[in-house]
């Protein structure tokens, strides 16, 4: 690939970019590859854009301010809510910790002793046992819900 | 006594307008700065993007998201220019996570999606000659890799220095050059592919 590129094509991008490129110059394109191929490709990109800038179909800055501004509270109700889900899945987790190394081997006992004078099926045991589980989670989840 | 041990513990809530204080004290820029600010840079970056994506619609999405991570992230600029970078920075980034993304859900690709055949939303009246440039810029742009058009608006029709376009593409400043040079090359042939097909098609 040929590498080589020409002195004056800041002066020719400095003429494209003011409009007006002046006779000694044109005549220096006709001459120069690199200074032709640059008139080419940047005369096009330039009238490209102001053409394309032109036509550009932006919001206003006052509605894109006020745009901002709403994205950014209904992010932040966003943040507040996760951290509101955090704070409850940790307090729950303490609670049933705490519940346990205090209360647990009293639990455990009185379990043992519902189930030896109840003497319920194992299945029956078992549906017991997952309603009484799931019930709080059930109830967090509706009233999270609302 | 249980109630006291888990208080400790417990998260306090964050409520929405503690987020939006917290948010606030970050450097972000007054309603009057952004929109002055964006008065200036709007039209070139949709511009840009509209060129770079091949697509109006994508460019709409892209400038809104562009001005929001740019509000959001609340950094302090050096210069206007240096802020102005920023922004096309962030723009850039967004059109190449998207690309990413479709390329890996397998979306229609770039060179397929056409505003060749669309009305353009504002129609100022384009004299042929420079309405089939364009088409043939258009073209051009799509048939170059990404990182070709990034490179050639920014020098071109952006007129950023090589220092500038290596600090908004995140490329080294030394290899912008010949990056540059190579791209400008390949769309000079198409640009003169396009206008020897329309002399022939004059002369028959």
């Amino acid at each position: 690939m040929r590498n080589e590129l020409c002195q004056r094509e800041d002066e020719l991008l400095n003429a494209l970019g003011r409009g007006f490129l002046g006779s000694e110059l044109e005549d220096h394109i006709v001459a120069c590859a690199p200074c032709a191929e640059l008139h080419m490709v940047a005369g096009a990109l330039l009238d490209d854009r102001a053409h394309s800038i032109a036509e550009a179909p932006i919001p206003t800055s006052g509605g894109m301010w006020w745009r901002m501004r709403l994205r950014q509270r209904h992010d932040a109700e966003g943040k507040a809510r996760r951290s509101l889900l955090v704070g409850q899945a940790a307090t729950l987790s303490v609670a049933i910790a705490l519940m346990i190394f205090f209360f647990g081997a009293d639990l455990m006992v009185a379990a043992r002793e519902v189930v030896s004078t109840v003497r319920v099926s194992t299945p029956l045991l078992l549906a017991i046992l997952t309603t009484v589980l799931l019930a709080p989670i059930a109830g967090w989840v509706a009233i999270r819900g609302k | 006594m249980i109630g006291k041990m888990i208080l400790p513990f417990v998260i306090r809530d964050a409520t929405i307008s503690e987020t939006l204080e917290r948010e606030s004290h970050v450097l972000m820029m007054d309603e009057e700065e952004f929109r002055a600010f964006y008065d200036r840079t709007a039209r070139p970056l949709w511009a840009y993007l509209s060129r770079i994506t091949g697509d109006r619609n994508e460019a709409d999405d892209v400038l809104q998201e562009a001005f929001y991570r740019f509000y959001r992230a609340g950094a302090r600029h050096e210069s206007e220019s240096h802020r102005r970078n920023s922004l096309f920075q962030i723009a850039t980034n967004i059109v190449r996570d998207s690309a990413r993304r479709a390329k890996h859900h397998e979306d229609v690709p770039l060179e397929e999606e056409s505003w060749a055949g669309e009305t353009p939303r504002s129609q100022a009246p384009v004299p042929e000659r420079q309405a089939s440039i364009r088409t043939d810029l258009e073209r051009g742009m799509k048939q170059l890799d990404p990182l070709h058009r990034e490179m050639l608006w920014l020098a071109y029709a952006q007129g950023s220095s090589h220092e500038e376009i290596a600090e908004t593409l995140g490329v080294r400043t030394v290899s912008v050059r010949t990056t540059l040079l190579r791209a400008r090359r390949k769309l000079a042939g198409i640009l003169s592919e396009g206008r020897t097909n329309r002399s022939q098609e004059a002369a028959r």
